[in-house]
């Protein structure tokens, strides 16, 4: 027992001793050893621009040249080609959108269409085409997207304090591209099919979206395709010998998306890797959406046969392949390449493009050449077609339930669903069977076959609901929440598999162009090695240093993704024009700025702060007045004037708007429709559909029924507008809650919820839109956001519009809404004022706002809508046209409201209003009336303590209210 | 390896010998004229002094003053007290008795539903009584609004609410009903909140206090003729973990006083409805933070801080009459 014991001991001593042991020598070995990687890539080569290949796709028949159609059809035709050789259509906002070519075809059939292309623009919205061909136009030929190539600025690798690598901003490249019309989500197998007759074809082409040149028109045959027996007979050459050519993936030359962004990755394994710096070393996961394509030029220097290898990572999804198309100079060479399989692997893997007969051989000429590597999954095609179809029916299906149960969800009741919706039955079998097909084909597309996949799973869960289902279709009323509400529903699982199929992420390190005999560097260095730099990296991962030379400072209230980014562009640009050197600085809190003013530590100027802080600072003088600067009125022509209101005292201007948030109506075009309402415009007409959406057991949703019980400005100002009245008087000592119109307001916000029923709290609309439980509502950006990234089962499903509002009796709808979102501010005490209000003035400049929008996105990726309350710059967000133009009429209505000292006392009394109108069932009347009294004692406080008013109730001087229309007479001032 | 094991002993012996030797001087010069005390002292009182002497004096100070956080702060008297006590139509209407209310029901309350079940927990099993003791403390170690996070979903006013759905589905009501909107229901569920989440320190304290009560206490109060669990709990238990109980009833008027994070993070906003869950410290909170009316909300934190000290004052009279 004893010598148990002991043995134990020794055991648990050598043990922690030899760890401790390893620990150390890994510590001192870390100290000595150097386990960085250079670069190895430096074989990409940027071709001369402008640049078209002239290799050709397969099945190539004719070619249209415009140049010469011109010569007998009327076509607008451009002097300057762009370096294409002959003249092609600029296709400018001054050209028609519509464009018709006739083309004479020697033979009929099916054909692809090829176009030649070159996008000029630097928007990050993708040009859109639609094609007709005689007469004839589908869903699939409309929307086609020309993708716009961007290459990287040629910047030298710099460093931020942090020590991460500056990620370079993205040009997009004037270059020629020939491309066959593929789909709008570049899911189908093959490109676009036409079916063109022998003799005259009528083609139209109609712009969509975007600016661009288009040039020549080919064809190509549908059914031509080549295998890689056919391919090697095409060129005679040999198999080279010792030839490797590296390309480093985040060297690309171009890619086709901007959200195509490299990455970090942290080990020694990847090239290029230092333990003190953080290279953007790989392309990462975000080359994961269909259509995506990387393209590297280099130079090859003996012709002949290549293999192709790529250094790649696939452990996104567990056990699922990814697939890729090859293109060489252009073209996919043989059927082969097209989604051409990677299977998972969470290691770095080298995978040469090979079959089970061999690599493949890929024949490459001396010279300047390319390979592309495009996202694709056309393997999934029908399977996502098919789900989608499922979502869409279990949609109107889930309508048509609703119509019929009228959202009845007594538990008792009993339905005999077969005989009112007699297709149940046999719709339910239908998708039953349809989704068994689709998880049996995707059951083969995983890597280890035995093992399922993300995706294999969530088929199993929504077939087992299905069969829940199917099996008592009596039960489905009962039974929603399997079939279509909530987050675990059969249509939500549905949609994210469909999402999930069409992402394919693979990370790239570096490819490689090589004969079968060349040693490639090995894909895993030696675990110590690894260990090593992991030692090094956590060494060094806490010393950065800060730089104390500027000359203002800024704090902004975002995070350190946004600032990061402020201060490249800062430094880039207006340091670079001004000599002004500016700081950045996340702050946290904005109590912050009020303690830091107190204790004279305050910054410059502050940005991203709430709306209602400029004011609250500059009525105790902390803020200085930015009326008083140059140029005044011209910076804030940018804006919309009734953004001011809320941060203007005594005539004074303490802030400008940052941000600007929109209220506008959000409502489901299917629900609608298949209850036949209209989205309203006034509140007549919104009372009007109330009694058919709540037979359905759905309504309507205002800001007002908003989680929280004190309902803010944003709630109930704009009733008390819309009806013609203000909230203040001129000389801001009354207010106006009690005049007739502003009476009407108050009646019609508060009869809503106790005549028409309402919803009093709805703690989440983007959750009940989703349901479709309150189809239609009023709610701001941040829904917009939502909506748009984050509910996949209803894309397409909803749209906007304007808020309703009130007939002035003119046939004039007042819509009034308020729109604060974040603003920035001058310190009243900085030294630099004159120099923060250039900063300020050059940051809500047009094109600044503009270039911030398109690097956020660029840089972070389509979630990063920044809501510019610079106008023109909002403009610019990749968000689809009707939506801009709704949100921007909607600004036309943006009434925000003005502030006294003590306005807080109004917002609280009109909340209490309603809340006692609502619950108390007080007398509107008689609740104004208290409210006013309670509100104007308040006022006068605090007009006593800013000296408007001495102790016995005298006006010393009046308050003077700016309004919307004096703001924009300073703006014609100029 | 003895050897090494010897010799590395012998390469350190100077420093052991120069540390006991300075150690013994450290020794006698702490031993002069109460330095131990002093020093034993030291961090508690510079504690004490920084993070609770000063800010009190501070907020003492500044209630006499017009203060708006952002300018320099003017002196003006007892305006403060006069304006609170005098002119703030909420305060004496709805602050004071809701304040009063609450503390009346919760403090009290929740007190004697910590006494009782401390007293059932040390009746059973040490490892059940751990476990249970863990589960009925945990509520309160959550913070304010990581618990209204929970009852918000509880009493949500929409269908979809757990405690709408159930009375709906029970057709106790027929729509649902606004629990944290409607000024009626937002006070009974605060208190109700706060009563389940206030078996805290002051719990425990009696549950350690029951468990050392000395057992031949109760052996010879049966023999002197002790009928029954209740005269048990009364002549026995009860006396014996006066100090405690104390310790307790303290904390618990403290906790009482100083909530008010639960009314406004319910409601989703300060102020509440009607002001109908306002307490001083949202009061305070209200004035400090969105009026800018510093001087108001020190003369509010003071008064705040006399009637916690009256009711404790109060309380350790009425326990600590018999010693």
């Amino acid at each position: 027992m004893a010598a148990n014991k002991q043995l134990l001991k020794r055991i648990i001593w050598i043990t922690c001793g030899s760890i401790l042991s390893a620990f150390a020598l890994l510590f001192i070995l870390s100290k000595f050893i150097s386990v960085d990687v250079d670069s190895m890539g430096g074989d990409t080569v940027h071709p001369p621009y402008p640049f078209i290949t002239d290799a050709e796709h397969l099945g190539f028949r004719q070619h249209f040249s415009l140049d010469e159609l011109g010569q007998t059809q009327s076509l607008p035709l451009a002097d300057d080609d762009k370096g294409y050789g002959s003249r092609v259509i600029d296709w400018n906002s001054d050209v028609q959108d519509i464009i018709e070519i006739e083309i004479e075809v020697e033979e009929a059939g099916d054909y692809f269409f090829g176009v030649d292309y070159l996008s000029d623009g630097t928007s990050v919205k993708p040009n859109e085409i639609s094609v007709e061909v005689n007469g004839i136009i589908t869903d699939a030929s409309s929307n086609i997207r020309l993708l716009t190539e961007w290459m990287l600025t040629d910047n030298e690798v710099q460093f931020d304090i942090y020590k991460n690598q500056v990620y370079d901003q993205n040009e997009p490249v004037s270059v020629w591209n020939r491309v066959l019309l593929r789909d709008q989500l570049f899911l189908l197998d093959k490109p676009l099919v036409f079916s063109l007759n022998e003799g005259v074809n009528v083609v139209k082409f109609i712009k969509e979206q975007g600016e661009f040149l288009l040039g020549d028109l080919r064809i190509y045959d549908a059914n031509d395709h080549q295998s890689y027996q056919d391919y090697q007979t095409l060129n005679t050459g040999e198999s080279v010998l010792d030839q490797l050519i590296i390309l480093e993936a985040e060297q690309y030359t171009f890619k086709n998306n901007v959200s195509i962004i490299p990455e970090t990755d942290k080990t020694p394994s990847v090239s290029p890797f230092s333990s003190r710096l953080n290279y953007l070393n790989i392309m990462g996961y975000t080359f994961s959406e269909i259509g995506n394509k990387l393209t590297y030029y280099f130079n090859v220097e003996q012709d002949g046969y290549y293999y192709v290898t790529l250094k790649y990572k696939n452990a996104m999804f567990d056990n699922r392949d990814v697939y890729r198309n090859i293109y060489v100079n252009g073209v996919i060479p043989f059927d082969e390449f097209h989604s051409y399989t990677f299977g998972y692997t969470s290691d770095w893997t080298n995978e040469t493009l090979s079959s089970d007969d061999g690599a493949y051989e890929v024949y490459f000429e001396t010279g300047l050449n390319s390979i592309s590597i495009e996202v694709d999954a056309s393997k999934f095609d029908n399977h996502y077609q098919t789900v989608q179809r499922i979502i869409d029916e279990i949609s109107e299906y889930g309508i048509k339930l609703k119509k019929l149960t009228g959202g009845e969800t007594d538990e008792n009741r009993e339905w005999n669903i077969g005989a009112f919706i007699p297709e149940t039955q046999s719709l339910f079998n239908g998708w039953y069977d349809d989704l068994s097909v689709v998880y049996d084909a995707i059951s083969t597309m995983s890597t280890v076959s035995r093992k399922s996949t993300e995706i294999q799973k969530q088929l199993e869960l929504g077939l087992s609901k299905l069969a829940t289902l199917k099996n008592d279709i009596n039960e489905i009323p009962h039974r929603l929440n399997l079939l279509s509400v909530g987050s675990n529903s059969l249509s939500q699982i549905l949609a994210l598999i469909n999402q999930q199929m069409i992402s394919q992420p693979m990370a790239l390190d570096k490819i490689y162009i090589h004969s079968a005999d060349a040693k490639l560097p090995k894909e895993q260095v030696f675990f110590m090695k690894e260990w090593i730099a992991g030692f090094q990296t956590y060494q060094a991962a806490s010393s950065f240093e800060v730089s104390d030379d500027y000359d203002i400072e800024v704090w902004v209230n975002r995070s350190r993704y946004y600032i990061s980014m402020m201060q490249q562009m800062t430094d880039s640009t207006f340091t670079k024009e001004t000599g002004i050197k500016v700081k950045y600085a996340v702050m946290p809190n904005e109590q912050k700025l009020i303690l830091a003013n107190a204790a004279n530590t305050q910054p410059d100027m502050a940005l991203g702060v709430s709306a209602w802080l400029p004011y609250e600072l500059g009525l105790r003088g902390a803020a200085a007045n930015m009326r008083e600067f140059d140029d005044f009125n011209q910076v804030i022509a940018q804006f919309m004037p009734g953004s001011f209101l809320n941060m203007i005292h005594d005539e004074k201007v303490f802030g400008l708007p940052e941000t600007q948030d929109f209220t506008v109506q959000f409502y489901r075009e299917d629900v609608l429709d298949a209850l036949e309402l209209e989205v309203p415009n006034t509140y007549q007409e919104l009372i009007s559909i109330l009694p058919t959406l709540q037979r359905y057991g759905m309504n309507y949703y205002l800001p007002l029924s908003q989680d929280s019980a004190l309902k803010g400005f944003n709630s109930t100002a704009p009733f008390i507008y819309q009806n013609g009245s203000e909230l203040y008087s001129e000389d801001g000592f009354d207010v106006l809650i009690d005049t007739p119109a502003a009476l009407n307001g108050i009646n019609t916000m508060v009869d809503l919820y106790t005549l028409y029923s309402l919803p009093l709290q709805v703690p989440n609309f983007y959750n009940s839109f989703r349901e479709s439980l309150i189809p239609i509502g009023v709610s701001s950006f941040n829904t917009y956001v939502q909506l748009t990234f984050a509910a996949p089962e209803i894309s397409n499903k909803w749209q906007i519009a304007l808020a309703p509002g009130v007939d002035d009796g003119t046939g004039y709808i007042r819509r009034d809404q308020t729109g604060a979102a974040q603003a920035s501010v001058i310190f009243e005490k900085s030294e630099k004022k004159e120099e923060a209000w250039e900063l300020l003035s050059w940051w809500m400049s047009t094109e600044t706002q503009s270039w911030f929008i398109h690097n956020l996105l660029v840089t972070y990726g389509d979630g990063f809508l920044w809501n510019s309350a610079n106008v023109e710059a909002f403009k610019t967000l990749p968000i689809p046209e009707e939506h801009i133009d709704i949100i921007l009429e909607q600004w036309e209505h943006l009434h925000e409201v003005p502030k006294v000292p003590g306005g807080y006392k109004l917002e609280r009394e009109l909340s209490n209003i309603w809340n006692r109108v609502v619950f108390d069932g007080v007398d509107v009347r008689s609740a104004v009336d208290d409210a006013r009294l309670l509100i104007e004692r308040e006022l006068v406080r605090k007009y006593q303590e800013f000296g408007y008013i001495d102790g016995d109730g005298n006006m010393i001087k009046p308050y003077t209210i700016i309004t919307k229309e004096e703001v924009a007479s300073w703006i014609e001032e100029g | 390896m003895k050897t090494f094991g010897l010799k590395l002993v012998q390469f350190f012996k100077p420093m052991f010998k120069f540390l006991s030797k300075s150690e013994t001087k450290v020794v006698e010069f702490l031993e002069k004229k109460d330095r131990t005390t002093v020093l034993f002292l030291a961090p508690y009182v510079l504690l004490f002094i920084t993070f609770i002497v000063i800010p009190v004096g501070l907020a003492f100070a500044l209630s006499f003053t017009y203060f708006n956080g952002i300018q320099a702060p003017r002196f003006n008297g007892i305006d403060n007290y006069l304006y609170i006590l005098t002119e703030d139509e909420i305060f004496m209407k709805t602050i004071l008795p809701n304040t009063l209310l609450f503390s009346f029901i919760v403090g009290p309350g929740g007190y004697m539903l910590s006494f009782m079940l401390a007293w059932i927990l040390s009746q059973i099993t040490p490892k059940m009584r751990t476990f249970l003791a863990l589960i009925i403390y945990s509520p309160s170690m959550t913070a304010g609004v990581a618990i209204a996070v929970v009852w918000k979903i509880i009493f949500s006013g929409n269908e979809q609410g757990l405690t709408n759905s159930l009375l709906l589905r029970l057709s106790l009501i027929n729509e649902p009903l606004q629990f944290l909107q409607n000024p009626d229901y937002l006070m009974p569920i605060m208190i109700l909140v706060s009563i389940w989440s206030s078996m805290g320190v002051g719990f425990l304290a009696i549950l350690a206090g029951l468990l050392n009560v000395n057992k031949d206490l109760y052996e010879a109060a049966y023999i002197d003729g002790l009928r029954n669990r209740f005269q048990e709990i009364f002549y026995i238990t009860i006396p014996s973990i006066k100090k405690q109980m104390m310790f307790s009833a303290v904390m618990s008027i403290v906790g009482t006083f100083s909530a008010g994070a639960i009314g406004v993070a319910l409601s989703g906003a300060n102020p509440t409805p009607q002001n109908s869950g306002q307490m001083i410290i949202n009061h305070i909170e209200d004035y400090g933070i969105l009026r800018s009316e510093m001087g108001v909300a020190a003369a509010l934190s003071v008064l705040l801080l006399l009637l916690i000290l009256g009711f404790s004052k109060f309380f350790q009279k009425i326990l600590k009459e018999d010693d």
